[in-house]
């Protein structure tokens, strides 16, 4: 399987140009089972050169890129009502579900901040700002107080500590001949829906190739069966959640009355 | 090198996915969980729920889905002892079904009422803080009551109850509950009824914490159908709130009540039978203090300023 994976990456790599990236998943298919505590898939690429000797592998530096479906977050500020710390008005923020940023070596190493910037790379509460959107003029009075860098500033320190946003480094895995390998680790919360996946290749600071690849996280057995029977027909799947609970409570008395 | 990875490879213990919650949480601790509580529902004769929701708040499960999911599994708790004393004829079936028609409005409410603080942000803060006024309450009830039973205080002998049911059958629409031998107006175990379900449905409990007291002191009914009939209407009244979260917040996970179920039937069965042998008060005493230590933990987090200060919440 990996040996094809690789030999096809070389094939469609050999048309291209001369410094060039191309990627493949291991899977395109995350199934969400009753035994999910999350996922590992591993990104396969290849760097080609049409240099002449060997492979200048260190020349290169590679970032990697996953995001989970566009996601609303709802912010809100803790409020002191008397003494009781309660949450104020809505601020949502639109971002994907999760972030997971893999690179050869920490970001800043690789490329400058206004490249990585522009590639998203990198999302800075500056930028993110712009997408805080207040859902009442209660929120929009609160967000005029508090800055909205400050609350997109919020907003990544808080995805950051749930691991919904991650940068490793130092994660590349190169072989020979530019062939190389990045584990992706998939929380165990991960959002179902369609994710991207972009690899950026470098080489002195300078971004020379990109490509993208997808994959999709879905429920599925019983898990799926639950959700959508609960989401499609709640009210009949209420009404058989009672059913199962009326049944399982006689049997169980029934049981230990015999014993 | 060669090894292959899959979807699982990242398990480290026994984890079991929740597909409404949509965590994945270890089922062995949500059995124990339900177990403990099971035990002290056997050996006391308390519900349970006022302890299983906090309880599974503590452990990460989203509050809404917590209090959805309790509902279902009272009505599991509950449905056996409402069986069995109906089958000893020990309900009062017109007044229960006075309560149950409130208990199910009442229910109906408090599931929109929990709707109506969820989309505002509140949900969390209200459950909060409701449980910090039932759980002292009934925390320093007990705790008082056992102590008391502990220093042996010579109990008043009670002169024998009266019944004030006078103004009950003053009020409009007054009726004869043969089982109960009362000459009341329907009102009184309707509103009982209502302001239970209201609980029920915004809380994830019974409420029988409540609706016994309230049943003895209020519309004066003969204990030895109190019992009967407090889990005739908390049967069908959690019914109810469970088919309403479901309907109306999807809040409702199976796979969690089931969890629950299969602990709390291993931890009533063994709460009975140790419940028989040891001495009740100093274990009342120590259930109190549960209650307390929950009910604390609650309060502090509701006071103390949050770690961060934002409550982040993905829709």
């Amino acid at each position: 399987m990996r040996l094809l994976l690789a030999a096809a990456l070389l094939l469609v790599a050999d048309v291209a140009a001369a410094n060039d990236v191309a990627i493949a998943l291991t899977d395109d298919l995350i199934d969400i089972d009753a035994g999910f505590s999350g996922a590992k898939i591993v990104l396969f690429g290849v760097v080609t050169s049409d240099e002449p000797g060997a492979f200048p592998q260190h020349e290169f530096d590679i970032a990697a890129i996953v995001r989970g479906p566009a996601t609303t977050f709802r912010m809100r500020p803790f409020e002191q009502r008397r003494l009781i710390w309660t949450p104020g008005p809505a601020l949502d923020i639109e971002a994907p579900g999760v972030t997971l940023t893999l690179s050869t070596r920490p970001l800043p190493e690789i490329a400058d901040p206004p490249l990585l910037d522009s590639l998203m790379l990198i999302t800075s509460a500056e930028r993110l700002a712009d997408d805080v959107n207040p859902q009442s003029p209660r929120a929009r009075a609160r967000l005029a107080a508090l800055g909205a860098p400050q609350v997109a500033a919020a907003f990544l320190a808080e995805a950051r500590r749930r691991r919904l946003i991650v940068d490793s480094a130092g994660v590349v895995d190169f072989r020979k001949a530019g062939l190389f390998a990045i584990e992706v680790a998939l929380p165990p919360t991960t959002p179902i829906g369609d994710y991207t996946a972009e690899v950026f290749l470098f080489r002195n600071r300078q971004l020379v190739s990109r490509d993208l690849a997808s994959l999709s996280v879905r429920k599925v057995g019983i898990e799926s069966a639950f959700y959508e029977f609960a989401h499609r027909r709640p009210l009949a799947y209420g009404v058989a959640c009672v059913a199962f609970s009326v049944v399982a409570g006689l049997l169980a008395a029934a049981a230990f009355r015999r014993s | 090198m060669e090894k292959v990875l899959r979807p699982d490879a990242t398990r480290l213990s026994m984890q079991l996915y929740l597909p409404i919650a949509e965590m994945p949480v270890d089922p062995l601790i949500i059995i124990a969980m339900g177990a403990a509580v099971g035990f002290l529902s056997g050996m006391f004769g308390v519900g349970g729920g006022f302890l299983m929701t906090p309880l599974l708040i503590f452990y990460g499960i989203p509050p809404a889905v917590a209090v959805g999911s309790e509902a279902a599994h009272i009505v599991a708790s509950s449905v056996s002892g409402a069986a069995a004393h109906l089958r000893r004829r020990t309900v009062d079936l017109q007044i229960g079904a006075f309560l149950v028609a409130g208990g199910v409005f009442g229910a109906l409410v408090g599931v929109v009422l929990f709707r109506y603080l969820r989309d505002r942000g509140q949900i969390d803060t209200f459950i909060a803080l409701a449980y910090v006024v039932f759980l002292g309450l009934v925390g320093s009830l007990m705790l008082a009551e056992s102590l008391r039973a502990i220093i042996r205080e010579p109990k008043k002998s009670a002169p024998r109850r009266r019944r004030r049911t006078a103004w009950m059958s003053a009020l409009p629409f007054a009726m004869r509950f043969r089982r109960s031998q009362l000459y009341i107006s329907p009102i009184p175990p309707l509103l009982v009824g209502f302001s239970v379900g209201v609980l029920s449905g915004v809380m994830g409990v019974g409420g029988g914490f409540i609706l016994i007291p309230a049943m003895i002191y209020i519309l004066q009914m003969p204990t030895a159908v109190v019992i009967g009939t407090s889990l005739f209407q908390i049967t069908f009244v959690t019914a109810v709130a469970t088919i309403s979260h479901a309907a109306a917040n999807k809040t409702v996970d199976i796979v969690l009540a089931a969890l629950l179920i299969i602990g709390g039937v291993i931890g009533a069965q063994l709460g009975v039978r140790l419940g028989a042998r040891l001495k009740a008060e100093q274990l009342r005493a120590l259930l109190a203090l549960v209650v307390i230590a929950v009910c604390l933990r609650l309060l502090f987090e509701l006071t103390l300023q949050p770690a961060a200060p934002f409550r982040m919440e993905a829709l």
